[in-house]
């Protein structure tokens, strides 16, 4: 195949054009407010290679996948808690092709998984407001070794917590008054209003 | 003769809109698997959603109950040819290896295992992928009939040839994703658009971009450079094309005697503009059989054949 530096030139170019348009596109979620997968690795976004398994195989519905116009993230997946929180079945941890999701049998999931951490806003919620609520509570997959009720079924979340955002989808206070955060390094966390 | 080139027509067709299907299919399980997890009962989905949601629901899980536990055997149907599970056997595009590593990541072993079957394919006959399995390739020959019908009715259409840069698309998306991960390729390779748009689409109810990016792909199929896509520019068709240049299964010039020089018609016919007649139409050629149907002398087949083959570039 002969090719002029030209031709060798338009076509890297024609390969990369969407460098610019897909740079800059914002993504359609807020980073700060969606979750990966359970047990993403570190590269997650680098390891992915956007097959879409994990989605089509969730059992609770929860993981999205970015649209095309989402820069780097497109096609990856990502988990919006207050749609749809992560059930912790692990299928997509075991259909993942790549190794972007770490395989694991759902009785790991309390030691392997660290999706994020859920925060509680007691000026929002109910049992700090005088009412009896502790639905977050029941909504966990691992009550009483994430999360605690207290006096009038305060919550408090404990370290244990593996960031499934089953409390946040089922939170019935507008806005959520529980809210599952990423762990990153840098991440904004919400720690109440200021 | 001529029932056996309809055959092999007929089969490939089957393959495409197998291809075709299993995309959707894949998709739309992701409902059926959702629903089996929560209820589990046809009767309840009817309930929920509609009668023939219902029926669907129980059709599905009768189907995949022939094969073993319906949700085990419904987890072995995923993704998209891109990166695919079908009935539990990997399948990967050789591009997402080649990109996995470019990241300096070491691509596990079901990936390499998956992007054996059509490198496999490829060295035994050629660009097979592109003529039996690609799913955009049914969709632009979809595309062709609908050019041609245009051209009857008296339509300049345009006619374009654009230079064979397949191998530096890949190489450039390669690279792109090196940095920035693996973002882009459905932007870009035909195939995978609208394999993805298809899968959101099915997912999610609401027709992705990627189906946006690859109705533009068929317009220019149509209306401005008809072939020129998988030819020149699909980076998955080209590496399938240099990995297969010495694939014995070819299509080929079965009666050595030389055509009638007024003969064109398996040049016509062709996606590519490729001519067969005078055995040039190596190693574009992915052996998709239309010429063997119009050649008037029966010259042109499938077959083995060992060793180097003409080239025309």
């Amino acid at each position: 195949m002969a090719l002029s530096r030209r031709e060798a030139l338009a076509s890297m170019l024609a390969g990369a054009f969407l460098l610019p348009g897909t740079g800059c596109g914002a993504a359609q979620a807020d980073p700060s407010r969606t979750l990966l997968p359970p047990t993403a690795s570190e590269d997650f976004l680098a390891r992915c290679i956007r097959c879409g398994r994990c989605a089509e195989v969730c059992t609770a519905g929860c993981i999205e996948l970015h649209p095309p116009w989402a820069g780097a993230e497109a096609g990856s997946p990502f988990i919006v808690p207050r749609v749809a929180g992560c059930n912790t079945c692990t299928m997509c941890t075991q259909v993942c092709p790549s190794g972007a999701l770490t395989p694991i049998e759902p009785e790991d999931v309390l030691d392997a998984v660290d999706m994020g951490l859920a925060y509680v806003d007691e000026g929002l919620c109910l049992s700090f407001l005088g009412r009896v609520c502790g639905v977050c509570h029941d909504a966990c997959p691992f009550p009483g070794e994430a999360i605690v009720l207290g006096h009038h079924a305060q919550p408090q979340v404990l370290g244990a917590c593996v960031g499934c955002g089953r409390c946040e989808e089922r939170c019935p206070q507008i806005p959520a008054a529980i809210r599952v955060f990423r762990q990153d390094p840098g991440s904004p966390r919400w720690k109440g209003p200021a | 003769m001529r029932a056996r080139h309809l055959a092999i027509q007929a089969f490939r067709r089957l393959c495409q809109v197998s291809a075709l299907l299993f995309v959707l299919y894949a998709a739309i399980s992701a409902h059926w698997r959702n629903f089996k997890v929560g209820h589990n009962s046809a009767r309840l989905v009817g309930l929920l959603k509609n009668e023939a949601w219902g029926e669907a629901y129980a059709l599905n899980e009768r189907a995949l109950s022939w094969f073993g536990e319906p949700l085990e055997v419904s987890d072995g149907f995923l993704g998209v040819p891109w990166g695919a599970s079908i009935a539990g056997l990997p399948f990967t595009d050789p591009l997402s290896v080649a990109a996995l590593a470019s990241q300096g990541q070491l691509p596990p072993t079901s990936m390499l295992v998956g992007a054996l079957i059509p490198l496999g394919l490829a060295l035994v006959g050629g660009k097979l992928y592109c003529s039996f399995l690609c799913p955009a390739r049914l969709v632009f020959e979809l595309g062709g009939a609908v050019r041609m019908g245009l051209q009857r009715l008296g339509l300049p259409l345009g006619e374009l040839g654009i230079p064979r840069l397949g191998l530096w698309v890949g190489l450039g998306l390669v690279l792109f994703s090196a940095g920035m991960g693996m973002g882009a390729f459905h932007l870009v390779l035909p195939y995978l658009s609208l394999s993805q748009g298809l899968a959101a689409w099915m997912l999610t109810g609401s027709a992705g971009v990627g189906l946006a990016i690859f109705g533009v792909l068929l317009l220019v199929e149509v209306f401005v450079a008809p072939g020129q896509i998988c030819r020149s520019l699909c980076p998955t068709g080209a590496v399938l094309e240099q990995v297969g240049r010495a694939a014995p299964f070819r299509l080929r010039k079965v009666d050595p005697s030389a055509c009638p020089s007024s003969c064109n018609l398996c040049q016509r016919v062709c996606p590519y503009g490729l001519f067969p007649g005078q055995e040039t139409h190596h190693p574009s050629c992915d052996s998709c059989g239309r010429c063997t149907l119009v050649c008037p002398d029966n010259k042109l087949a499938h077959g083995l054949e060992w060793g180097a083959k003409r080239c025309s570039d």
